[in-house]
């Protein structure tokens, strides 16, 4: 783990958003024009998703609803074998983390590769994207210069441009393989039925267009209710990841793409995973409004010492803190913040991501034999007399000797935080591509 | 169908930020003298009447284009194709294909638009109206070449597709 990499990475993110918002006076009218579209989509999510079904399979299309993981990549691997497919290329998609579909297609003896550049390297390194946007912040151009040599068979100068071309060389050979293409969504717009996808690189082009069968994975709370209202999601996303007016590319899908011999099959997954359960929690359901922009990770310091490595789940940061509970697979990592607030400010959609994890504390079972402790902390701090009393004591705490590093059932560390996160934010290893 | 007030200097500004050029035409003969200026290689047009018209201009300077009308073709070097419009405000140009021509920019390394003069300075809404209203499969904004920033957050052109756009406001004659 390279923690100033990291931080390095995320410093220059936050740099772009901030000069490009100089030249945004509506910024905050944006925010909240977002937020009340997320709401009232969130709100009537059966309608608009019953809306975008008709629509999507009227120009042609097949909707599949997915309650879960496990029905999801059960259609995926179906329609895969349905079609004859051997080889899989797929444009970077954190909902497809989410059903670990790399894996499993590959285990069923389907050849899958990523085709964004961060993506293929952290698939050849068996590496865990290291951010939402950013996958493969964590490693550098020596390193990825190892990893293409020892897992491509191919030295390359370790400078980001020629290492960017052997990598590039090697997916046109892959695209032209591939049988079908597995993309993410960014927004869908239920009463055009269009489909809204963003990139940079021209890689999901290439992958939705150039396999015979496409196949795009969405969770429920993509939808937004007409194309018109995608106009200010559209300004705020590419500010907010990477501080650019707009995404090199931006892609607008409502029909079956052309192909040599006919048309291309269309499949569109529509994810709930845990999301319906979370939109009926009136204190968290914000959560939902989401873009995956990254800018609560790139201003968080948690994260910006351990990355997403750290939070070992597939979303992280304050986001990552909120989804937990609810998506699969499920976690429990609300102690990861410091309510310092910065992910709040930041949010394009204004969700209150620090109050909202506090929340999120309230419900954890991790957190339920500390609230006592921290009821008394507050009252002592909040009562210097208390404190001044308490303090001769306190400072005889770590002389106790616990048998156990284990405590009311949480492990204390014999290091510091920094030193903590340096070993628990390793990697850790996955399929190798 | 374009703004109130012309905004080609703002088109330009923002094709510059975004590592994009800009050109004015009017006819086949000032927009061939154009598209060689960036002929490298293979030069491919979509099957469109303007570039029809501008395939004889370009033989006359000794390029041999070829139209696309059937062939899937993905070993341009360089792509013209007929835009629908162009967003000033983002330095963007609306790009549809339906066919073959929708194969041809997907791997040039010089992806040409011709953009028509009256469309060349849509609004964001205006633009979203046009790609909702339009019949293509596939509508996609370009704001520039495309890029990644992946190793090291070091800005790289060309990543996955065309390396260099070219934008045309066109009048034919």
């Amino acid at each position: 783990m390279r923690q100033p990499a990291v931080r390095a990475a995320c410093h220059r993110a936050l740099e772009a958003r901030e000069r490009l918002l100089k030249d945004y006076p509506r910024w905050e009218d944006w925010r909240a024009q977002a937020q009340a579209i997320k709401a009232e989509a969130i709100s009537q999510l059966d309608e608009m998703l019953a809306r975008l079904q008709r629509q999507v399979e009227a120009w042609g299309g097949q909707v599949f609803m997915a309650r879960d993981g496990a029905a999801a990549r059960e259609y995926i691997l179906d329609t895969a074998r349905r079609h004859q497919v051997r080889a899989v290329v797929k444009s970077k998609s954190m909902t497809t983390e989410e059903l670990a579909l790399n894996p499993f297609l590959t285990d069923a003896g389907l050849q899958v590769a990523e085709t964004d550049l961060g993506e293929f390297i952290v698939q050849l390194a068996g590496h865990p994207p290291a951010h939402l946007t950013a996958p493969a912040m964590h490693l550098d151009r020596r390193r990825i210069a190892a990893i293409f040599q020892e897992r491509l068979g191919e030295a390359c100068a370790p400078e980001p441009e020629p290492l960017t071309r052997l990598a590039a060389r090697h997916l046109r050979l892959l695209y032209r393989e591939a049988h079908m293409g597995i993309t993410g969504v960014n927004f869908a717009a239920a009463a055009e039925g269009t489909l809204v996808l963003l990139e940079n690189e021209g890689n999901l082009r290439l992958t939705a267009c150039l396999p015979r069968v496409h196949l795009a994975v969405m969770g429920l709370e993509k939808v937004i209710p007409a194309l018109a209202q995608v106009e200010v999601f559209l300004r705020l996303l590419p500010a907010s990841a990477t501080g650019q007016r707009l995404t090199a590319l931006v892609h607008f899908i409502r029909g079956l793409k052309p192909h040599p011999g006919g048309r291309q099959a269309f499949h569109l997954v529509l994810l709930d995973n845990g999301r319906r359960q979370l939109a009926q929690e009136p204190e968290l359901l914000e959560a939902l409004y989401c873009l995956r922009c990254g800018a609560c990770l790139n201003v968080c310091p948690v994260f910006q010492v351990g990355s997403a490595h750290l939070y070992r789940l597939v979303y992280p940061g304050a986001i990552g803190i909120l989804l937990a509970p609810y998506l699969a697979p499920r976690g429990d990592v609300s102690d990861l913040c410091t309510q310092c607030g910065a992910c709040q400010e930041i949010c394009p959609v204004k969700i209150l991501l620090a109050e909202k994890i506090i929340q999120a504390r309230r419900r954890s079972a991790r957190h339920r034999p500390w609230r006592f402790f921290s009821r008394a902390a507050g009252l002592g701090l909040a009562w210097p007399r208390i404190y001044r009393r308490l303090e001769p004591g306190l400072r005889l705490l770590p002389r106790l000797p616990f048998k156990s590093r284990e405590f009311l059932g949480i492990a204390l560390s014999s290091h510091s935080f920094h030193k903590c996160v340096g070993k628990k934010g390793e990697p850790g290893n996955r399929e190798k591509g | 169908m374009g703004g109130e007030v012309p905004q080609e200097g703002l088109l330009e500004t923002r094709l510059k930020e975004v590592a994009g050029r800009l050109h004015r035409a009017r006819g086949p003969q000032a927009l061939a003298e154009i598209l060689a200026q960036d002929a490298g290689g293979p030069l491919w047009l979509e099957d469109h009447p303007w570039l029809q018209e501008a395939a004889p201009e370009l033989e006359k300077i000794g390029l041999s284009p070829r139209i696309a009308p059937e062939i899937w073709e993905l070993e341009a070097h360089t792509a013209v194709t007929v835009g629908l419009g162009a967003v000033p405000e983002t330095g963007s140009v609306l790009v549809a294909g339906d066919g073959p021509a929708s194969w041809l920019s997907l791997q040039a390394r010089v992806h040409v638009v011709l953009v028509p003069t009256q469309r060349a300075d849509l609004s964001f809404s205006q633009a979203l109206d046009l790609t909702g209203k339009h019949e293509a499969p596939m509508v996609t904004w370009l704001t520039g070449p495309t890029r990644t920033a992946d190793i090291e957050k070091v800005l790289i052109l060309g990543a996955q597709g065309p390396g260099e756009l070219v934008v045309v406001i066109y009048e034919p004659d």
